[in-house]
């Protein structure tokens, strides 16, 4: 649930939106017009700092970044 | 028949018609076209002349109207050319670290700028490696300008695809070599142009930052001789940090190149493009005066 929190509080910050109503359903990419690659940059190095994962090349795809849920669950791995 | 499909007949109408004549007629046409349309189109033309005022002051009136409208010339040449480009004639001029990289089939993320003919980068790179990708803005329905990429070895990712930036991050680490045009306008990170603040895209160094590639600058100059001269200089070999102010700094770094290089070859710069999003100055008097077409156009 912190996860959850955090990355809810992350992406609001980083796509200066309210991410409240975010659930595992929320679709990211193609869905948010702020999560552009400029976003999905930040995430990616914020995520990296905030929750100490090392995000390697076979990561950085539209599958990780589809959902909320799925973003969610990846960090959580 | 809807618009788009009369938009690409006229399209496909206006290419074969070019390619009835010679080349050396085409250019001549071309350059009669670029002098009509610069002409009518005001405000086209004061935002180039405006802008080579930003990135030459000390010009004369007469050499910012030469080089005005030389570079629209150039590049009206340019985008005609985009449509039979597998046929054009390239010179690749790289050093030996860049043409190690280039063949290396590894990948990398190429920054380029709207000279010339716009996609000559890429295709010089498909030529030489094979493994060329680009993001356009073409429409879907203008399949006169999708074919033109296919028919040149060129793998095309729509700038409006989902997912697009991340299917670019893909095919580098798949080794492609992802040129992206770094020139124009973007909210991405604030620089100075010209001496100019603005803003501009991160794209290419994001690339390199994520993929963990290098991050090359190419440009394209069209001779007197007919051909493009396709530059490629290693930028960052080691590829860009997956860090902020690196990639802002990184993309700073890569405009003042940018300056020094458009400075060598001003008339191949795509001037008219609304660059620095700065009020246009329209001339209160007549000035037309002023704004001579050079005669050897």
């Amino acid at each position: 649930m912190a996860v959850i929190n955090q990355l809810k509080q992350l992406l609001s910050e980083t796509l200066s939106i309210d991410t409240s109503d975010f659930d595992e359903q929320t679709e990211l990419l193609g869905a948010i017009p702020e999560f552009d690659s400029m976003a999905i940059m930040t995430l990616i190095i914020e995520m990296e700092n905030q929750f100490g994962v090392s995000i390697v090349d076979d990561d950085i795809d539209a599958e990780t970044f589809a959902t909320f849920g799925s973003l969610a669950s990846f960090i959580s791995q | 028949m809807s618009k788009h499909q009369l938009i690409n007949m006229a399209v496909l109408c206006v290419v074969r018609i070019f390619r009835c004549f010679p080349r050396p007629v085409r250019r001549r046409i071309s350059d009669g076209l670029a002098i009509v349309i610069l002409k009518c189109a005001k405000k086209t033309r004061l935002r180039a002349i405006q802008n080579v005022r930003i990135g030459m002051p000390d010009l004369t009136k007469t050499e910012v109207n030469r080089i005005t409208y030389q570079s629209y010339q150039t590049i009206c040449f340019g985008v005609i050319e985009s449509f039979w480009m597998n046929e054009l004639p390239i010179d690749l001029i790289a050093d030996a670290s860049t043409r190690r990289i280039l063949d290396s089939g590894q990948g990398a993320s190429i920054a380029t700028m709207h000279m010339s003919c716009y996609e000559i980068v890429s295709l010089a790179i498909a030529r030489m490696t094979g493994k060329s990708t680009t993001m356009s803005n073409i429409p879907p329905f203008l399949n006169a300008g999708i074919r033109v990429y296919k028919e040149a070895g060129i793998n095309c990712i729509h700038k409006r695809e989902k997912g697009g930036f991340l299917k670019l991050v893909q095919a580098i680490k798949q080794g492609q070599f992802v040129t992206l045009h770094a020139d124009h306008f973007a909210d991405d990170t604030e620089l100075t142009f010209f001496g100019q603040s603005t803003k501009g895209p991160c794209g290419a160094a994001m690339l390199s930052a994520l993929a963990n590639r290098p991050l090359l600058i190419a440009y394209a100059t069209l001779t007197s001789e007919g051909r493009y001269q396709v530059y490629i200089e290693t930028f960052s070999e080691t590829g860009v940090s997956r860090d902020k102010s690196v990639i802002s700094a990184t993309m700073q770094s890569v405009y003042d190149r940018f300056e020094t290089i458009i400075l060598q070859h001003p008339e191949q710069w795509y001037w008219s493009y609304n660059r620095w999003r700065t009020p246009l100055a329209i001339p209160q008097s007549n000035s037309t005066s002023s704004e001579a077409t050079p005669t050897n156009a």
